[in-house]
């Protein structure tokens, strides 16, 4: 029965998928019929492809001295009213001489004609308008674009106190824009790639020809070209499809939304992925560490940016084991603890009726509730999250003997250690791996965390981000990239750039350092 | 799916394998333990641990069984107390003088050097009387008992009134053969008092105690000079004084060295011990010129050390110890005399001759001149 049944689905499934194909062929095949010479029948034919659109404007007027009939058609709300209204209207009506032989020459740039109603389709869903001439068998197609957008922000996400305040928009090329301020150089490469059945994303991978890797570039456009979806809402769905191991809970690529860090990435020979109308990027190859660094680390001094990266390293270490090291300590191996901790620790579990793990992973779940709940709430409704959680629930479920202090006490700093983390990515991956941490330490104790650890390690060192090793520069060892690892040294020490990124270039500056007055 | 099977069966595998585990709250603490003697030569084991139900009014729980054994006793402690006892965070073991002045006593505490779970760091302390006296002990401006008593046992070897000896050492000392044991001495007289040390003999036998000063003499001949060495001594060539004593004067130490050199002729070894002690004076109760009459006063020091440790020499010496460990000398620089006589190293140290000389000087003298 299973096995027909199997068969069967088999089948329905393989009917289907030929449906699905063949749909999306006719889509295809029905747009490359050429324009007509009739400016009527060409009218139906768009009204015909873009039924039930009240946006799209169909605007028949006469036009120049030999009162031409013409139409031009675009999406109201993706394009610029200015543009058209003073640079293709204007010019048209009132100054017939703009006219030439049926050939509109406004004060536009961005003019190419077309032939093929696949192209005046694909022309008007970006925000182009269309001018259709009677008589002619092509169309004039005038760069209108202009749909809503936000201005440049601050990024949410990342924010810095000394980086740029300018993070990346939903407009790609914006995004590009933004880049290219930083590096006005001709090495600065951008690579275009259309993805996506329906929406028809633009990609670009952006890289520095004389560093980035080939290699690594080519995998990632081969990556890319694979992706089949329907459309790409988001990078970080583009970030899934062409990761090296999905199933990790560690993020594989660096997204960001400042320029500043893509660029300073983009120095040290990665690459950079815009996906248009997504405001973050993707940055690879990533490396395990690369998740610790942030802008602001290279703009303070370097005693102080050592210092915070060595409390972001401890932070992650805190927010990973302090609940599983609670655990482990007070079901297993108590003997560690001082005797007066022992004593407060014990009274103050007495009055708790469940067992350690419970306790915690109540605690835990309680405060990433919190967490989430405190993102969808307006701001203003925000903040007395802080004061429900902190006070009422910390407070009281200690006073009802639901959880013990020392467990607030726990729960609250690997809540503060986990904020530490720069990446929101790699935070969410020391939320998640938190809980499977605590389960081994309330079985084995402190032999469970470390088969835990070990486990977690052996995974690290086996991951790859395009195919570059994640655990790099521990695993394989870099010594020469450990100047910007643990510690950050003063930057005229960092002479080369880090081979995690694999550049084909190597030396990133001159090491001499000019001294105050020193000629 | 196969490999989530597999996984799971591992786990499954190594659940089967832990038992060990105990919560923290089921745990009966035996912060304090006692081993004693009664007048009918019964043992009798005792032990404190805290209570940590908010409901109980007293916070600490005190058992005295009579058992065969410190193990045979978990059994009858467990009979009473709510939680599971342990021995993993014992502060201090009290043995009473008793249970010390019999041979084989250290046999008793079994269980604390073969469990691994159990506790090496545990001080060990005589109590000159019986130890469950002790461990009913509740003061009211006292923390709990063994906080109380691990604070006071500490701070009293910071300031070498008795030595820190721990089980780890008294277990070095029982089962070597160069050196005998020493051990803290407590008193219960209403308070609990430290009075000085313990000296053991050979075969773990209680020998005799010492007091603060003695102690301080000891732990300097043991090359044990951490912490503070203070004292208090009296001029010979001084008046008395009516009331107030007028001859006596107080100094620490600030540095001490010293160096034990080891021979063997007629018959009998030769230890020359070089106390090189630096003294900073806290009071002086006659009237002297330090600048001009510091050798005077140096010399008197060094005569007045030199007596005490003579005497205490001659008292260990006639005990037939060797609590200062000069038998691992004998042994690293003499090893063909002392390899025969090594079984009865404490008579073969009473022959010995043992010259202590000491050689101060005055490094401060304070404010005043």
């Amino acid at each position: 029965m299973f096995f027909f049944s199997k068969i069967l689905n088999q089948k329905r499934y393989q009917q289907k998928e030929e449906q699905t194909k063949s749909n999306r062929q006719q889509n295809q095949s029905a747009k490359q019929d050429p324009l007509s010479q009739d400016l009527s029948q060409n009218i139906e034919e768009a009204k015909r492809l873009f039924p039930l659109s009240p946006d799209l404007v169909i605007y028949r007027f006469v036009a120049g001295a030999e009162k031409a009939p013409v139409a031009l058609l675009y999406l109201d709300g993706l394009t610029d009213k200015n543009a058209i209204n003073n640079h293709i209207l204007n010019p048209m009506l009132h100054n017939p001489s703009e006219v030439i032989q049926g050939m509109p020459i406004p004060s536009i740039s961005g003019v190419r004609t077309v032939s093929t109603w696949d192209d005046v389709v694909a022309a008007i869903l970006t925000g182009e308008s269309v001018l259709l001439l009677e008589g002619q068998q092509q169309a004039w197609i005038y760069d209108t674009k202009g749909w809503p957008q936000r201005a440049i922000e601050d990024p949410q996400l990342e924010s810095s106190l000394k980086g740029a305040h300018q993070g990346f928009v939903e407009t790609g090329m914006q995004n590009i824009a933004l880049l290219r301020r930083y590096l006005p150089n001709n090495e600065f490469r951008i690579k275009e790639q259309l993805v996506g059945q329906r929406g028809r994303s633009k990609v670009w991978i952006l890289y520095l020809e004389d560093i980035a890797n080939p290699d690594i570039l080519e995998e990632l456009e081969t990556r890319i070209s694979k992706v089949d979806v329907d459309a790409l809402i988001n990078t970080g769905e583009l970030a899934q499809y062409i990761e090296d191991s999905p199933n990790s809970p560690f993020p594989q690529f660096i997204m960001t939304e400042r320029p500043d860090s893509a660029v300073s990435q983009m120095l040290q020979g990665r690459f950079v992925v815009i996906v248009d109308r997504s405001p973050g990027v993707i940055i690879a190859p990533a490396t395990f560490t690369s998740f610790f660094q942030s802008v602001d680390d290279y703009s303070t001094r370097w005693q102080i940016a050592s210092f915070i990266r060595l409390l972001r390293f401890t932070a992650f270490m805190i927010a990973m084991l302090l609940p599983a090291l609670y655990i482990a300590v007070i079901s297993f191996n108590y003997e560690i603890i001082p005797l007066q901790l022992l004593l407060s620790i014990a009274e103050s579990r007495a009055s708790v009726p469940f067992p350690p793990l419970l306790e915690a992973v109540l605690m835990e779940i309680t405060l990433e509730m919190m967490r989430e709940a405190g993102i969808r709430l307006p701001a203003p409704v925000g903040q007395t999250i802080g004061i429900v959680g902190g006070i009422v629930v910390g407070q009281a479920a200690v006073q009802a003997g639901i959880v013990s202090n020392i467990m607030v006490i726990v729960v609250a700093s690997t809540a503060i250690a986990s904020f530490i983390l720069p990446s929101y990515d790699m935070g969410m991956a020391v939320r998640l791996l938190r809980f499977p941490m605590m389960l081994m330490a309330s079985l084995f104790g402190f032999i469970g965390m470390v088969i835990g650890f070990m486990t977690l390690i052996a995974h690290l060192v086996a991951l790859e981000s395009l195919g570059t090793p994640y655990g790099s520069p521990l695993a394989p060892f870099r010594w020469s990239d450990m100047k910007d690892t643990f510690v950050r040294l003063p930057l005229w020490k960092m002479t080369d750039r880090p081979k995690s990124a694999r550049p084909t270039q190597d030396i990133r500056m001159d090491s001499k350092r000019p001294k105050g007055d020193e000629s | 799916m196969r490999r989530l099977l597999i996984l799971f069966a591992a786990l499954l595998l190594l659940m089967m394998g832990y038992k060990d585990k105990i919560d923290i709250e089921d745990i009966s603490l035996s912060l304090l333990v006692g081993i004693d003697l009664d007048e009918e030569n019964n043992l009798v084991f005792s032990s404190s641990s805290p209570v940590f139900s908010k409901e109980a009014r007293e916070k600490e729980e005190v058992y005295t069984t009579q058992a065969i054994t410190l193990r045979k006793s978990r059994d009858k402690d467990d009979k009473t107390v709510m939680a599971l006892t342990t021995g993993g965070k014992t502060q201090i073991l009290l043995i009473g003088k008793r249970a010390m002045q019999q041979k084989g006593w250290f046999k008793m505490l079994e269980p604390y050097l073969r469990d691994p779970k159990n506790t090496l760091n545990v001080r060990i302390v005589m109590v000159d009387g019986f130890s469950y006296e002790v461990l009913q002990y509740a003061p009211k401006d006292k923390p709990r008992l063994p906080l109380y008593l691990f604070k006071l046992l500490e701070t009293a070897a910071k300031r070498n009134i008795t030595v820190s000896a721990t089980l780890q050492d008294l277990r070095r000392a029982t089962f070597e053969k160069g050196m005998t044991a020493t051990v803290s001495e407590m008193r219960k007289d209403g308070k609990v008092f430290v009075i000085g040390s313990a000296l053991l003999d050979e075969e773990g036998k209680y020998k005799l105690s010492i007091g603060e000063e003695e102690n301080r003499l000891l732990r300097i001949l043991q090359q044990q000079t951490k912490g503070e060495f203070q004292f208090t001594y009296k001029a010979a060539d001084r008046p008395k004084g009516e009331i107030f004593p007028a001859n006596a004067y107080s100094f620490s130490t600030e540095d001490i060295s010293v160096k034990t050199k080891t021979n063997y002729a007629d018959n009998k070894f030769k230890f020359d011990i070089h106390v090189k002690i630096r003294v900073v004076l806290a009071e002086l109760m006659f009237p002297i010129d330090v600048r001009n009459e510091e050798k005077k006063l140096t010399r008197e020091i060094e005569q007045q050390f030199e007596k005490k440790f003579d005497k205490f020499i001659d008292k260990v010496q006639q005990a037939k110890i060797d609590p200062i460990g000069l038998g691992l000398y004998a042994r690293a620089f003499e090893y063909e005399h002392w390899k025969p006589v090594q079984k009865r190293w404490g008579e073969e140290l009473a022959k010995a001759d043992v010259n202590v000389k000491v050689k101060v000087e005055i490094a401060a003298m304070g404010t005043r001149k």
